[in-house]
């Protein structure tokens, strides 16, 4: 690994420990191997938002080319949120890819992140199903990611409907993930979602 | 749609330095710096923002923002020519070389050596002093190494102590890492220092001798001129006289002489006879000095003329003698005297040449003895 990257990451991974946010536990990084390549990140889910409360783990790869190249980033716990996939986790962040700087650091990466989540873009969507619903019927973009984040993230809100909907279709054999992404995606309306799960 | 956005102000926008949100289009990417700098610090303002240390060659931009000049070229060719912390376009001629901070960094690394890591840290096994040549820039390598080799130490140890104890009179050697540096560094202040103090002194010394050579000359010019003989060479003998019949008012004076280093000052003065117009003046004057005040006035001596001539055979000698009634041996009133002493008609041009009293450059020389009797 080119030896500006490795220098970079160790100063600022000091940085990250020194932070504020470290004492506010609002993020966190840690080594993943011994290289500096793999790191992995954890953000808070921002106050009066869906996330609140929720603890989300990030996938952190530094190029070698970093700082001159943004790091790859993915969410590795599961979100209902317009500009991450609920799927695999990508983020559509403009910093990580045209308007990446190399004063940029991975702080402020993650601080970036945070941001996304209390303010996200529907225009500008990674998953268009989430955005849609996110512009089109707000109030159940919200439970739905409050739910997401009590499943995944430790957050606290539950919704009993929607865990008693996840069970009629866990019933028919579907896996407890596809059967919420499917609910979530229409709305939580079983009928249609069975009919996409079977169809 | 009521979103309630404004929420992430009470917690995230508390630092001054939140995060950019997306694509609002101008995102001030300065406030993304570092609250706190680094260890080993690089002052926020010689930090390159690029490899987040102390700036390697600094280049400032037009927007006034300073990396590493390696950093930002390698930021232009491999990502965009915009600047990294404002996105400020920027083309070759929008980059400068920043020597003054270049300077600025280069004293703080004088002062403060400890500040400054080297460029790459390099982490020793901690038997190097017996020489185990284990090196590596990951602390964790060297204390596995540490852990799996520690049958080789104890050799090296052994085989080191056995060494030692037939040489414990030799001075210990020094570790020759970091105290080394420390010396060397120390040593090259304490020479530049020394070499710039004696680069002074040199320059001092140099001015001094400069201003007493002057002060030699000076002496020995004024040495020659405090004997009581004035030699005056008058040059451009024709040239000098057409002058005169061109305009008969002109004089010339010679040079000005004592009679001894604290006697009476003098000059002689030529011109052009008023009666023959064809015949030399020759006169002298007194000239005031700072030794009028303890002379005694009016001046009592003996004036020899001598014109030389090119044969000293044909030498012409005249001795005149003081007298006490006459102005010209008054103190001066002026700084020459307006009276003058000596022959109105001293010699005729024709004869001064024919005679031979011009020499081959054109030059006729008269000598002025005063002798105070």
């Amino acid at each position: 690994m080119a030896n500006m990257a490795v220098s970079r990451i160790k100063r600022e991974f000091k940085e990250v420990l020194r932070s504020e946010e470290i004492a506010q536990c609002s993020i966190k990084l840690e080594l993943v191997n011994d290289c500096f390549t793999e790191l992995r990140g954890e953000i808070a889910g921002p106050p009066d938002t869906p996330y609140e409360f929720g603890t989300f783990l990030l996938e952190i790869h530094v190029p070698e080319t970093y700082p001159f190249n943004p790091p790859k980033v993915k969410f590795l716990t599961k979100i209902w949120h317009p500009n991450i996939s609920s799927v695999t986790g990508a983020i559509c962040l403009d910093i990580l890819k045209d308007n990446w700087a190399a004063a940029m650091t991975l702080r402020t990466v993650l601080l970036s992140l945070q941001a996304l989540l209390a303010s996200p873009e529907p225009d500008d969507p990674q998953d268009a199903v989430v955005a849609s619903q996110y512009k089109e019927n707000f109030e159940m973009f919200c439970r739905t990611a409050k739910h997401w984040t009590n499943s995944y993230a430790k957050g606290p809100h539950k919704f009993p409907d929607f865990d008693t909907k996840i069970q009629r279709l866990k019933d028919m054999g579907v896996s407890e993930f596809d059967a919420r992404a499917a609910l979530s995606r229409h709305n939580w309306d079983l009928n249609r979602a069975t009919e996409q799960l079977f169809s | 749609m009521n979103r309630t956005v404004s929420a992430e102000e009470s917690t995230i926008s508390q630092d001054s330095d939140s995060p950019p949100k997306k694509k609002t289009g101008e995102i001030k990417k300065e406030a993304l710096r570092p609250v706190k700098s680094l260890e080993p610090v690089a002052q926020d303002n010689y930090e390159c923002s690029i490899c987040l240390s102390w700036l390697k060659e600094p280049v400032v931009t037009k927007c006034g923002h300073r990396f590493c000049k390696i950093c930002l070229e390698e930021w232009r060719t491999k990502k965009n020519s915009k600047c990294p912390l404002d996105d400020m376009n920027l083309s070759v001629d929008d980059i400068f070389p920043d020597n003054y901070t270049k300077r600025e960094i280069e004293n703080m690394r004088r002062s403060f050596p400890d500040q400054f890591e080297p460029p790459n840290q390099i982490f020793e096994c901690r038997f190097s002093t017996i020489s185990c040549d284990f090196k590596s820039s990951d602390p964790q390598e060297v204390e596995n190494h540490m852990k799996n080799e520690y049958k080789e130490h104890i050799d090296m140890l052994l085989s080191s102590h056995l060494k030692s104890q037939y040489h414990t009179w030799e001075p210990s050697e020094k570790s020759p890492t970091e105290t080394a540096n420390k010396v060397t560094l120390f040593q090259q202040q304490t020479t530049r220092e020394l070499i710039n103090a004696m680069y002074e002194r040199i320059v001092v010394l140099e001015q001094q001798n400069r201003e007493q050579e002057l002060k030699i000359a000076k002496l020995e010019q004024l040495e020659t001129k405090r004997n009581g003989i004035l030699v005056w060479k008058f040059e451009d003998f024709r040239k000098k006289f057409e002058t005169m019949q061109l305009n008969p008012q002109t004089m010339y004076y010679s040079s000005e002489c004592y009679t001894d280093p604290n006697g009476y000052k003098f000059c002689a003065r030529i011109n052009l006879s008023q009666k023959e117009k064809d015949c030399l003046s020759f006169h002298i004057h007194l000239m005031r000095s700072d030794n009028d005040y303890h002379l005694s006035w009016p001046f009592i001596g003996r004036i020899k003329i001598t014109m030389i001539n090119k044969d000293p055979t044909f030498n012409q000698t005249d001795i005149l003698m003081s007298k006490p009634e006459i102005k010209a041996f008054h103190r001066p009133p002026e700084d020459i005297s307006p009276r003058g002493f000596g022959f109105t008609e001293y010699a005729f041009i024709n004869e001064i040449i024919k005679r031979g009293f011009i020499d081959n450059n054109d030059c006729l020389t008269i000598k002025i003895e005063m002798n105070i009797v």
